[in-house]
């Protein structure tokens, strides 16, 4: 008891600090988001008018932000998908290989040490007009391409999902092949030995092991690539218009460049109060098992 | 480029003289340098004045004076100051698009982490309605800055860039009016003259600043010009995320358009403004697709450096880097001229030089004193003698910063700095003077911009049509006004429409 006691007392100084840093911005949240303050408004926003839940009623009411954030769980929902199943292709390819394992994994790491900004910048590079996209297009098609990727919104919304899945299908690959690696190899070898076939053995034993690191890989991947905002900043800046405006590029026009920020705290709260539902449930079956 | 500055009084002989030896010591930057001594004198040691500048704006504080006029005694301008006042000057820069979000999070904050603060004119009404501004009515009554008269800033900048509702916010730093950009070497060209008068039916007049008088007579330069299987496109126009709306607000006003009617209902959606989104539409063709990604940071090289366009439009400094033969191409194949018009119904009386004309000016830099800085005065007599006719003069010319030419007085007598300004830029710079319209110079300008530069990018990559394009405009800027009050934001711009150049507010009896 002594010694518990001595440690929380230790720890309490950084405790209350970080507590300080998440909770009181928080609460100012969503205090500001129950009044009509913007910083070009003048009055310091206390003195603002208070608005009840006007900002939620209007921006519910906001097609740029419903568009923004359909937009974003539809990034999220391809590229996520695409991370999984390239990320776990390749775990199970490296983990095949008789050697060079230490060699190739660093390798396929790479993408990840990326600043996503440099991965936007050098994406933006690639599909511009004059860059090397059309450059070996022009060159096997046999005449000049010169099509502007960014400037169309199917093809620039591709192009963002391209260089998210280029520098987070590692992420994957690390959290699956780790897993892989660690998982009990009797089962499959029993099952060889049965003469079960390596597809029947991938789907009944191989995947069912790594269910729950496949759900905490994706939870994390989703949660993180919903918040995209580097790559498509630099590639499109949200455009052409705002057919790849996520929603955290939206969040940021309004709030730092318009400087709605009662308006934008209002959809900042809605947006974190709809993650926490679908994590919550899409972690309930990690919790069941925990219980168990 | 050693020039010969003529001393104006008669029987005076011609001298070869510096600024201040032509306007003698009775100048802005003399009571200001003199003043900020005697402050000083009352501050702690180490006293710094911290400017927020956009990144890239240093040569405007470090460069040297010439020899004709040596008045730093060999230091660089921020070094003489310091010298003088025993004050130091430091320069934080930002990114030139994020300036504006740190003088807005500072309005927030208000740490005093700036004293002065460079921003764009049109956020003028944000930084005062927000509190970071300070006034500057009584200094500049104590001290006279020179904001106007034969020393002042040229007309109609000496109305708009320095004031929001009535009052001096700022000291303007630069007239971002937009030139047009041709290649002379086509221009010129006696089988191109003759070739294009055999298509179009009229000639070419090349060494007329005023030609092309019309938008339709520039619109046949570009398509007559289109040279893609020799590497050059007829134009490299913005059409761009950020730089859309650039382009739009000088050629719209040019047609006859305003933004907003008396009410503050939008106005930019009627005729006017839907044939000018075609008209820039339907110059697309003869362009290279980039200008519908890239920016300004393309568009100067493509220009000068890799001479893939026969015109373009913009700011001065590519005039100043296009006959740079050190960076430039095509140095001694540049001409300039005055932005066109259009034939606007009814406004015949307000041609000038054959059509109703408009030139943007976006950008445009101003200083700002914060209201939380400790050094409020030093910083305004800082600002006061940087911008002063004397030291301004020899900044404009300098290489690595924003600052145009922006008094009056420059335009016959301007400095030969190591860059310098070609004399026909200058010239063309001045016609285009009295035709400089301000961007939305009211609260709420970066939203009521943005919005109109997303809807027009959307309508220039097919997205939309140029109709819905303005008209999903029109209607979200009913809210920004809505959200600020429509009656403060009638008075701003009542305010803002005075500063239009003369023949704009007489066509549309803004009297």
């Amino acid at each position: 008891m002594k010694i518990k006691a001595k440690g929380g007392i230790l720890v309490a100084p950084l405790q209350i600090l970080l507590n300080l840093l998440i909770w009181v911005p928080f609460v100012l949240v969503i205090a500001l988001s129950f009044f009509s303050w913007s910083a070009t408004m003048g009055p310091n926003w206390w003195e603002a008018p208070f608005a009840g839940v006007r900002n939620y009623v209007d921006i519910l009411q906001d097609e740029d932000f419903l568009m923004a954030l359909g937009r974003t769980l539809i990034v999220v929902a391809v590229a996520v998908s695409l991370e999984f199943g390239i990320g776990l292709f390749l775990a199970l390819l490296i983990a095949s290989l008789p050697r060079g394992k230490k060699i190739i994994t660093p390798i396929f790491l790479m993408p990840m040490m990326f600043l996503p900004i440099v991965t936007g910048y050098d994406f933006f590079m690639i599909f511009y007009g004059h860059g090397p996209l059309n450059a070996i297009l022009s060159m096997l098609l046999g005449h000049e391409v010169m099509v502007e990727w960014l400037a169309n919104s199917t093809t620039a919304l591709f192009a963002i999902i391209l260089a998210d899945v280029w520098q987070w299908t590692p992420f994957m690959f690390l959290i699956l092949y780790s897993a892989y690696m660690a998982a009990p190899e009797e089962p499959v070898k029993v099952a060889r030995t049965l003469g079960a076939s390596e597809a029947y053995i991938f789907r009944r034993i191989t995947l069912p092991a790594l269910r729950d690191v496949i759900m905490i890989a994706l939870i994390i991947r989703s949660l993180e690539c919903f918040k995209i905002f580097d790559v498509p900043w630099i590639m499109t800046a949200g455009g052409p218009g705002s057919a790849t405006q996520s929603i955290s590029i939206y969040m940021y026009l309004q709030g730092f460049k318009y400087w709605n920020l009662s308006y934008i705290s209002a959809g900042a709260l809605i947006v974190l109060a709809a993650i926490i539902i679908v994590t919550r449930y899409a972690t309930k079956r990690l919790l069941i098992v925990e219980k168990k | 480029m050693e020039k010969t500055l003529t001393v104006t009084q008669a029987g005076t002989p011609t001298v070869a003289l510096g600024y201040r030896g032509l306007l003698g010591n009775d100048m802005a930057d003399i009571r200001a340098i003199e003043a900020a001594k005697a402050i000083a004198k009352t501050l702690p040691a180490g006293t710094t004045i911290t400017c927020l500048n956009p990144s890239g704006s240093r040569g405007n504080f470090e460069f040297n004076a010439n020899p004709d006029d040596n008045i730093f005694n060999g230091l660089s301008m921020i070094e003489y100051w310091k010298q003088q006042t025993g004050v130091a000057i430091q320069i934080v820069e930002a990114p030139i698009n994020e300036v504006y979000e740190k003088a807005m999070q500072e309005s927030v904050a208000k740490t005093g982490a700036y004293d002065l603060i460079d921003l764009n004119h049109n956020f003028i009404g944000d930084v005062v309605e927000s509190g970071l501004a300070a006034n500057m009515d009584s200094w500049v009554q104590k001290y006279d800055p020179e904001l106007t008269g034969p020393m002042g800033y040229a007309p109609p900048l000496d109305r708009y860039l320095n004031y929001y509702g009535g009052h001096v916010y700022a000291m303007g730093s630069d007239a971002d009016v937009f030139l047009m950009y041709l290649r002379k070497d086509y221009l010129a060209n006696p089988d191109e003259m003759a070739a294009f008068k055999s298509q179009y039916g009229y000639d070419i007049r090349p060494d007329d600043i005023y030609f092309p008088e019309t938008w339709d007579q520039y619109r046949d330069l570009i398509e007559f010009f289109d040279r893609p299987d020799e590497g050059m496109r007829g134009a490299w126009f913005w059409r761009s995320r950020f730089f859309a709306v650039m382009g739009f607000i000088g050629q719209f006003i040019s047609n006859g358009g305003k933004l907003f009617d008396d009410n503050m209902d939008p106005a930019i959606n009627g005729p006017e403004g839907q044939k000018v989104v075609q008209d820039m539409i339907d110059v697309m063709p003869f362009m290279d697709p980039v200008v519908l990604t890239a920016g300004y940071e393309a568009q100067y090289p493509d220009f000068y450096a890799n001479k893939k366009a026969f015109t373009t439009f913009g700011w001065p400094s590519i005039g100043r880097y296009a006959t740079d033969p050190s960076v430039s191409a095509i140095s001694d194949a540049v001409s300039f001229h005055v932005m066109p018009g259009y034939k606007v119904p009814g406004a015949e009386q307000y041609y000038v030089k054959g059509s109703f004309r408009a030139s943007g000016h976006t950008f445009g830099w101003i200083n700002l004193v914060s209201n939380y800085s400790k050094n409020k005065e030093l910083a305004y007599l800082f600002a006061q003698w940087r911008l002063s006719p004397v030291v301004g003069g020899m900044a404009v010319t300098q290489p690595g910063g924003y600052e145009d030419p922006y008094r009056s007085v420059w335009y016959d007598k301007v400095y030969p700095g190591p860059a310098g300004i070609r004399d026909d830029e200058l010239v063309c710079l001045r016609a285009t003077l009295p035709l400089a319209v301000p961007d939305i110079q009211m609260r709420g300008s970066r939203e009521y911009d943005d919005i109109l530069d997303k809807n027009l990018q959307a309508a220039f990559a097919g997205q939309m049509s140029g109709k819905t394009a303005l008209d999903k405009t029109a209607a979200d800027w009913q809210n920004v006004t809505d959200k600020y009050g429509r009656d403060k934001q009638i008075e701003a711009w009542k305010y803002l429409r005075l500063g239009y150049p003369e023949h704009i507010k007489k066509y549309f009896g803004w009297t």
